[in-house]
C-alpha cells in the first residue's frame, strides 16, 4: 500500500532523510521508533506533503500512484491521514464544520456525492461515543483552548470520520496521560481492519503496549536500521538505543 | 476648498433660523475649522491618511431634495432581521421608508428638530465629543444640519434592534454631513445597526460625527457596517460617555471602502462601566482603513476591551492608533487592546501604534500588537484533511474574522456580515462553511 524508496530529504537546506526504506501493505501496524532528531517527524511531514520539506532523492507511492508533486490534499483524497504531533489551533471554525468540509471534499474529489446531513451526525456522534467525547465538542473551535488530551482525541476523532486507508499517528501519545491513552488507543484498535493501515511513531514503549504493532522500525540518523516484531520496542525501552548504535558501528 | 466653503456656510448663517445660541455655537465651531484647516498629513494622528485627493473635488452644497424607492435600498440593510428601520437620504429623514410605529420609549427622529423638541438632549449636542486633533469634527459642528437623534427612556428595552441607514443619491460630488445624538437613558438597553452608502454616480465624502451617553446601567449596542465599494469615503467620529454600570460594544465592519477613517472615543466617567470595541477590516486594491480609538478610564473600576481584526491585500493600507488614558483616580481599571493584521501582499501595509498613558497605579492593562501572514501551519493542517488549498485559505480568513462577531446573537445581522465579509474574501459558499 504504502511503498518508501531510497527517501531523501531536507528541511531549509539540511538533509535529515537519508536514504529511507519502507513498505506498509494494508492490514499492518508497523511503529517507528527513535531517538529525538532522528527524522521522526519529518517522515511524517513528506508523507504527508508538507511543502518545506524537500524530497531530493528516491520516491514514495501510495496505492501504486506515485506522491511526487501531489499536494497535501490530494495525498488526503487517496486515503492518506496524518495525526499531527502538534494539532494547530484554528480560531472561528468548528470542529463540526471543518469535519464536514474535508469529509465532503474528499468525497468530491473522488467523485462521490456529499454525504448528507442526518447521515453525518449519526456518524460523527458513533465516533465521538467511541472516544468518549462530549458533543459540545463538536461547536468548540479547533483545538482553541483544548488540553493536550483533547487535541489528540480530536485527532482520532477526525480519523474515523475520514476513514483514511493509511493512518500516520505522529507521536500521538506525547502529553497523554494513561486515560487519555486507553481512549485514543482503544479508538484507533476499533479501527484497525484488514484493508487499512498504520503508521505508529512514537518515543515510548508505552502506546506499543495499547496499539500492538506487527512490524517494529527503529529510525536513526534518517534512515531504518533496524526491525523486527515487538518484541525489538520492549528490548527498547530497556537497553535505549546505544546498543543499536554500537551495532551499526561494528 | 475653504474659502469656497467659508462661503458657504456664511450662505447657510444667513438663511437658517437658527437660534442666537446656536448661530454663535456653529460660528466658533467654524473658527476652530478656519484656524485649523482640514488634517494633512503632517499631524500625527493623520500621518497615514491623506485626504488630498477628496479635497480636489467640488463638492455642490445644496443638495437636491430626492427620495429612493425600497428597492434601491434592498440588500443594503440586513432585510431579514426583525427592526425599526430609520432611513435618511441625502441627510432627510426619509418617512416613506422609516417605520413610524414605534414601541414606547423609544425616540427615533432628526437632530434638526431636537433643540425645539427636546431641550434636554440639546443639551448634549456638542459636549460629549472633543475635537481635538480632528478639525473635521469642527467642520461638521459648523455646518451639519441634521443626522440621526435616539433616545431611549428610562429602563426601556427596545425589542428589536434599529437600523439606521444614510443614503446619498445625485450626480455631482456631494460632502455629507451628519451629526446624529443617541441618548440610552438609566437602565435602558438598545442594539443599533448603521450604514451610510452612497448611490450617487459621482463621489460622496460622507463626515459623520455621533455623540452617544449611555446612562447608568444602561446598554448600547453599536454595529458599523462600512461596505461601500465605489469612489466614496467616510471618515466619522464617534465619541461615547458612559455612566455608573453602563455598557456599550461598538463592532465596526470595514469590508470595503476608498477611504475610511473611523475614531471612536470613549470617556468612562463613572465606575463599573464598561467598554468594548471590536473592528474588522478588510482591505485590497488601494483602499485605506484607519482606526483611532481613544479610551478615558475617568473612574475606578471600570473595563476597557479592545480587539481589532484586519485582513489586508494587494496595495491596502491600515493603520491603527488606540491611545489608553487611566486617570489619577481610575483604581482597578480593567484596560485591554489587541490588534491583529494579516498582511496577504507584499504591498499591504499596516501602521500600528498602542498607547497607554498610565497615571494611576493599581490597575490591569495590557495591549498586544501582531502582523503576519496566514498561518502556514494551520493551512497545511486544512489541506492535510483533504481540504483544498483556496478553500483551506477561505476557511482561515473566515475563521480569523470571526472575533469581530462576538457578542453578536442574531442570526440574520450575522449572516449578513458573513456574506459582506465572504463577498470582500471572494470566498463561495460562506453558508456551507456554519461559522461558530
Amino acid at each position: 500500500m504504502l511503498k518508501i524508496e531510497n527517501l531523501h530529504a531536507e528541511v531549509a537546506g539540511k538533509p535529515i532523510l537519508k536514504g529511507l526504506n519502507l513498505e506498509i501493505q494494508a492490514g499492518e501496524v508497523h511503529a517507528i521508533m527513535g531517538p529525538n532528531g532522528a527524522g521522526k517527524s519529518t517522515l511524517s511531514n513528506v508523507i504527508a506533503g508538507h511543502e518545506g520539506y524537500e524530497v531530493t532523492e528516491g520516491r514514495i507511492t501510495f496505492g501504486g500512484e506515485d506522491l511526487e508533486d501531489m499536494s497535501p490534499e490530494a495525498r488526503a483524497h487517496l486515503g492518506l491521514f496524518l495525526s499531527f504531533q502538534y494539532p494547530v489551533e484554528i480560531s472561528g471554525v468548528t470542529v463540526s464544520n471543518f469535519v464536514k468540509t474535508a469529509l465532503n471534499a474528499t468525497r468530491e474529489a473522488r467523485g462521490e456525492e456529499a454525504m448528507g446531513a442526518p447521515e453525518m451526525l449519526k456518524k460523527m456522534k458513533e465516533a465521538l461515543a467511541m472516544l468518549e467525547m462530549d458533543k459540545a465538542f463538536l461547536s468548540r473551535s479547533i483545538n482553541e483552548g483544548f488540553s493536550g488530551g483533547e487535541k489528540k482525541r480530536n485527532e482520532i476523532f477526525q480519523m474515523a470520520m475520514l476513514e483514511p486507508k493509511l493512518a500516520i499517528l505522529d507521536e500521538t501519545d506525547s502529553g497523554l496521560d494513561i486515560d487519555a491513552l486507553r481512549i485514543v488507543a482503544n479508538g484507533v484498535n476499533a479501527l484497525r481492519d484488514e484493508h487499512n493501515g498504520f503508521l505508529v511513531i512514537t518515543h515510548y514503549q508505552r502506546l506499543l503496549d495499547y496499539i500492538v504493532p506487527d512490524i517494529v522500525h527503529v529510525l536513526m540518523d534518517g534512515r531504518i536500521v533496524k526491525t523486527g516484531d515487538k518484541a525489538l520496542a520492549l528490548e527498547l525501552e530497556d537497553r535505549g538505543y546505544d546498543w543499536i548504535k554500537k551495532e551499526i558501528a561494528g | 476648498m475653504i474659502d469656497q466653503l467659508k462661503a458657504y456656510f456664511e450662505e447657510l448663517d444667513q438663511g437658517s433660523s437658527w437660534s442666537t445660541a446656536e448661530r454663535a455655537k456653529r460660528r466658533e465651531a467654524w473658527a476652530r475649522f478656519e484656524t485649523k484647516g482640514f488634517p494633512t498629513v503632517k499631524e500625527e494622528a493623520w500621518k497615514y491618511t491623506p485626504l488630498r485627493k477628496w479635497l480636489k473635488h467640488d463638492y455642490a452644497h445644496q443638495t437636491s431634495e430626492s427620495s429612493v424607492a425600497p428597492e434601491d435600498i434592498q440588500g443594503l440593510l440586513v432585510d431579514d432581521m426583525s427592526s425599526y428601520r430609520v432611513v435618511f437620504v441625502n441627510g432627510k429623514l426619509d418617512q416613506a421608508l422609516t417605520d413610524g410605529n414605534l414601541p414606547e420609549g423609544l425616540t427615533l427622529g432628526e437632530t434638526r428638530d431636537v433643540a425645539s423638541s427636546n431641550p434636554t438632549l440639546y443639551q448634549h449636542m456638542g459636549s460629549i465629543i472633543d475635537s481635538g486633533e480632528n478639525s473635521l469634527v469642527d467642520l461638521n459642528a459648523a455646518w451639519a444640519q441634521n443626522g440621526l437623534m435616539l433616545h431611549v427612556a428610562q429602563g426601556t428595552q427596545v425589542d428589536r434592534p434599529i437600523q439606521v441607514l444614510h443614503v446619498s443619491v445625485g450626480h455631482e460630488p456631494m460632502m455629507q454631513q451628519v451629526k446624529s445624538l443617541v441618548v440610552v437613558e438609566r437602565g435602558a438597553q438598545v442594539k443599533v445597526v448603521e450604514r451610510h452608502y452612497s448611490l450617487a454616480d459621482a463621489p460622496t465624502w460622507a463626515v459623520a460625527v455621533t455623540e452617544a451617553v449611555v446612562e447608568d446601567a444602561a446598554n448600547l449596542q453599536w454595529v458599523n457596517i462600512q461596505h461601500d465599494p465605489n469612489e466614496n469615503a467616510l471618515t466619522q467620529h464617534m465619541s461615547v460617555k458612559l455612566g455608573r454600570d453602563a455598557k456599550c460594544a461598538v463592532h465596526t465592519f470595514s469590508t470595503s471602502g476608498k477611504l475610511i477613517r473611523n475614531n471612536l472615543d470613549f470617556d468612562l466617567t463613572q465606575p463599573g462601566a464598561e467598554a468594548w470595541m471590536y473592528g474588522l477590516t478588510l482591505a485590497d486594491g488601494k483602499e485605506l482603513v484607519d482606526h483611532h480609538t481613544r479610551v478615558d478610564h475617568s473612574a475606578a473600576h471600570c473595563q476597557s476591551h479592545q480587539n481589532y481584526k484586519g485582513l489586508y491585500g494587494g496595495a491596502s493600507n491600515g493603520v491603527f492608533n488606540g491611545k489608553i488614558m487611566v486617570h489619577v483616580d481610575a483604581q482597578k481599571t480593567e484596560a485591554y487592546q489587541q490588534s491583529d493584521s494579516l498582511i496577504l501582499d507584499e504591498q499591504a501595509q499596516v501602521n500600528a501604534k498602542p498607547q497607554l498613558e498610565i497615571f494611576a497605579d493599581d490597575v490591569k492593562c495590557s495591549h498586544g500588537c501582531t502582523a503576519g501572514q496566514l498561518n502556514e501551519d494551520a493551512l497545511f493542517y486544512l489541506r492535510a484533511r483533504g481540504i483544498p488549498e483556496k478553500q483551506a485559505r477561505a476557511i482561515l480568513m473566515m475563521g480569523f474574522a470571526q472575533e469581530a462577531l462576538a457578542g453578536l446573537t442574531d442570526a440574520h445581522l450575522k449572516a449578513k456580515l458573513n456574506e459582506l465579509i465572504a463577498e470582500k474574501l471572494k470566498v463561495e459558499g460562506v453558508e456551507a462553511l456554519e461559522l461558530s
